[in-house]
């Protein structure tokens, strides 16, 4: 019998160097499922990313990519070859830990050498291999400090650069950026695209940070409870989202609990508890009836006066504005609604000008949205 | 800015929060040391103590005679032999091991052989040389096996420990580790005697599965028996702290990188458990070396070590200086054998 190639062997086809297909992928602890019957295909070269709040599974489904964790049920797939019981140290994947995991009793030079020492490389071509990763992660000058005498930031490079210098087929990110500090997080995240884009390997880049996961990724996961709520290019996911859980998750969302009342043409008129009546709501596929959730974004939210005219393609209705607050690059407002619940807008502050106007907490103002702005979810 | 007087008023302090321990170390160790250092030099009183006569008898007793009636030089060369072949044999092992882990450390395997060389030379030429040195050659080679052994068993028993889930049932192992601490050392020296005993429990079975009895008493097995029952727990202690504060990750990080377990074990996670090892091996060395009641129990007096021989001066003999002199070469070769093994200052710092 022979064992599966993704161990080092030859890959049987080159065109699917790189790809990771999870199959109907389960993993229990005790009684809790942690991964629900996943599916998911990643393909070559692909900036993936598993958003997700802590307990999601989504570090679970990393681990039983790298080999850490064997699934109950279904299979991983990397590069075209059933991988499910190959052990991590044959598999030609790579993983940039959380915690970063740097060997402490080996210099930085030494921690990069380790992947290639151990596979017996010669020592020349590991001294060249060792430099390069080092530049490429700008390290250079640091390859005979310890892990010790480094800053937070310079070891989650050292980190990468050990798990780059392989060549991985696939390069894992758990969490990479979560122990350092905002400023330090912003650039890394240029730095992590940099890479990327000159490596042209697979990264699968585990986050709970939906900011992270928008900027960096070409698609995106969204998971919750060991179940992909949601996979799409971040546009999509943001405009997009296919559920209540993903519309909550991913940037701030007004939800209005709303009744279908019709559907024509793939718009939706809906009635809120307050007895409104909102035209032309966009819907995904098709619903007929009954309870759901109306999601808009508050860049989309319009607040004006009550005495302003309406707009096009808008439909208003009246509530209280009442709160104001200044974000500094923005602000925010809240409107409360006749039935009582809420809707927040924020508006990008211009130089100069107030963005809400001459409105004043405790002001009536009618409040909205263009109509293609909002979207009908399950609730 | 600190003035002189405030620093001064500092160092009163710390030199008062000192001077209890160290008065105690000066009176029950510096000063009984160099007591027994001055009293290797007198002149030895028949039924004890000493007479205040100088005298370098004890010392040339010691050094220069009890010697071996076959040492010579057919017994140097011998041990040369036997010292490279022992440095060839470790050298190949470790070039082996180097290779199989795909490392160079050339140098490091090297000076491994050269010093497991040297160890068997010494050893051989030290049984040679006279009684004196016979003795004290066993108790380090012993106490450094019982080190290795104790090693090889308590490193399993830290693991396991240290990954048990519920802190119950670690405390309740660590308990266990430690039980034998509250019974005294004589009793339970006895107790291994008892079971090993010619017409004890342990033969019974043997004999009634059909075998002859053997002969487990006052053998070198009872004695390494003995000496690792009694140090174990001195290993498995630090051996568990340096695998509970060490991250584990790491581990997984070096098998991601595609080490395969050996290589992970040797190359992350021995380093890893270093300081603990290291804890460990000196308590174990020390009280290995220094054991009294174990080859006294156990060895019948067919195998003295240092502190039995000690022993039989201070008592039986009522050699008074000749007990001094093996005291005071005692406490070298330990202070010795202690930086051999720790080495580096470095390392040191970690204890």
């Amino acid at each position: 019998m022979s064992s599966p190639t993704a161990g080092g062997g030859p890959v049987r086809d080159p065109a699917q160097r790189g790809a990771v297909s999870l199959r109907g992928v389960t993993k229990r602890f005790g009684d809790t499922t942690a991964v629900d019957q996943v599916d998911l295909d990643v393909r070559p070269r692909e900036f993936i990313s598993l958003l997700g709040p802590s307990g999601c599974g989504k570090t679970t489904t990393l681990r039983m990519v790298s080999g850490f964790e064997r699934p109950d049920e279904g299979r991983v797939i990397i590069s075209g070859a059933d991988t499910t019981d190959v052990p991590p140290h044959r598999r030609r994947v790579n993983t940039v830990f959380q915690s970063y995991a740097l060997f402490e009793h080996m210099r930085v030079a030494e921690n990069v050498a380790f992947g290639l020492k151990v596979k017996r490389q010669d020592r020349e071509t590991i001294s060249t291999k060792v430099a390069q990763a080092l530049d490429l992660v700008r390290l250079g000058e640091l390859a005979e400090r310890y892990p010790a005498q480094l800053s937070g930031g310079q070891r989650q490079r050292v980190a990468l650069a050990r798990a780059v210098v392989n060549q991985p087929e696939v390069l894992l990110l758990d969490e990479p950026l979560s122990a350092l500090d905002l400023k330090l997080r912003q650039a890394m995240r240029h730095e992590l695209g940099r890479l990327h884009t000159e490596l042209g390997m697979t990264f699968i880049f585990v986050t709970h940070d939906q900011q992270e996961a928008i900027t960096m990724s070409d698609r995106i996961a969204v998971m919750d409870q060991g179940r992909i709520h949601q996979l799409g290019t971040p546009t999509e996911i943001y405009e997009r989202p296919a559920s209540r859980f993903v519309a909550d998750f991913i940037g701030e969302t007004n939800l209005l609990d709303v009744t279908l009342v019709g559907t024509e043409e793939g718009a939706a008129t809906v009635r809120t508890p307050s007895g409104e009546v909102i035209g032309r709501v966009q819907v995904e596929g098709a619903r007929t009836g009954g309870e759901c959730v109306l999601a808009v974004r508050p860049q989309r939210v319009v607040v004006v006066a009550e005495v302003a005219p309406e707009p096009q393609d808008c439909t208003l209705f009246g509530g209280v504005l009442v709160d104001l607050l200044f974000l500094g690059d923005a602000t925010r407002a809240t409107v409360r609604l006749p039935d009582g619940s809420e809707l927040v807008a924020v508006r990008h502050n211009e130089a100069g000008t107030h963005p809400f106007g001459m409105l004043r907490p405790g002001d009536r103002v009618k409040v909205g949205w263009l109509h293609e702005a909002a979207c009908l979810l399950d609730r | 800015m600190q003035t002189a007087a405030s620093q001064r008023a500092r160092r009163r302090r710390v030199a008062a929060l000192l001077s209890p321990g160290l008065g105690w170390i000066t009176v029950a160790y510096v000063v009984p040391s160099v007591l027994v250092f001055i009293y290797s030099f007198l002149t030895p009183k028949l039924g004890g103590g000493v007479i205040w006569e100088f005298s370098t008898e004890t010392w040339q007793e010691i050094v220069a005679r009890g010697r071996r009636s076959e040492a010579g030089w057919g017994t140097v060369g011998a041990a040369a032999l036997r010292g490279m072949l022992a440095a060839a044999a470790a050298g190949a092992a470790g070039a082996a091991i180097a290779r199989y882990l795909g490392r160079g450390g050339a140098r490091g395997v090297l000076r491994a052989a050269g010093a497991v060389g040297a160890l068997v030379g010494l050893h051989h030429l030290a049984i040679a040389y006279n009684n004196y040195s016979a003795v004290f050659a066993r108790s380090v080679v012993w106490s450094l096996w019982a080190t290795l052994i104790c090693a090889a068993l308590a490193l399993p028993l830290a693991v396991f420990i240290s990954s048990r889930r519920s802190p119950l049932a670690r405390n309740a192992l660590l308990v266990a580790v430690m039980i034998p601490f509250w019974t005294s050392m004589l009793v339970r020296t006895y107790a291994i005697r008892f079971i090993l005993a010619n017409t004890g429990p342990l033969n019974s079975i043997i004999e009634g599965l059909g075998f002859d009895r053997i002969a487990f008493l006052n053998t070198r097995f009872s004695v390494m028996l003995g000496l690792v029952y009694t140090a174990l727990p001195f290993m498995i202690l630090p051996l568990y702290a340096a695998v509970e504060r060490s991250d584990g990750v790491q581990l997984e990080a070096a098998r991601d990188l595609g080490a395969r377990p050996p290589q992970v074990f040797l190359e992350v996670f021995v380093p890893l458990i270093r300081p603990g090892l290291i804890v460990g091996s000196v308590m174990v060395f020390v009280i290995s070396v220094s054991q009294f009641l174990v080859p006294a129990l156990l060895g019948g007096g067919k195998t003295n070590m240092i502190a039995t021989l000690l022993g039989l001066q201070f008592g039986t003999a009522f050699n008074w200086p000749l007990g001094a002199a093996i005291a005071t070469l005692f406490s070298l070769i330990t202070l010795l054998s202690l930086y051999a093994l720790i080495g580096r200052k470095d390392e040191v710092e970690l204890l």
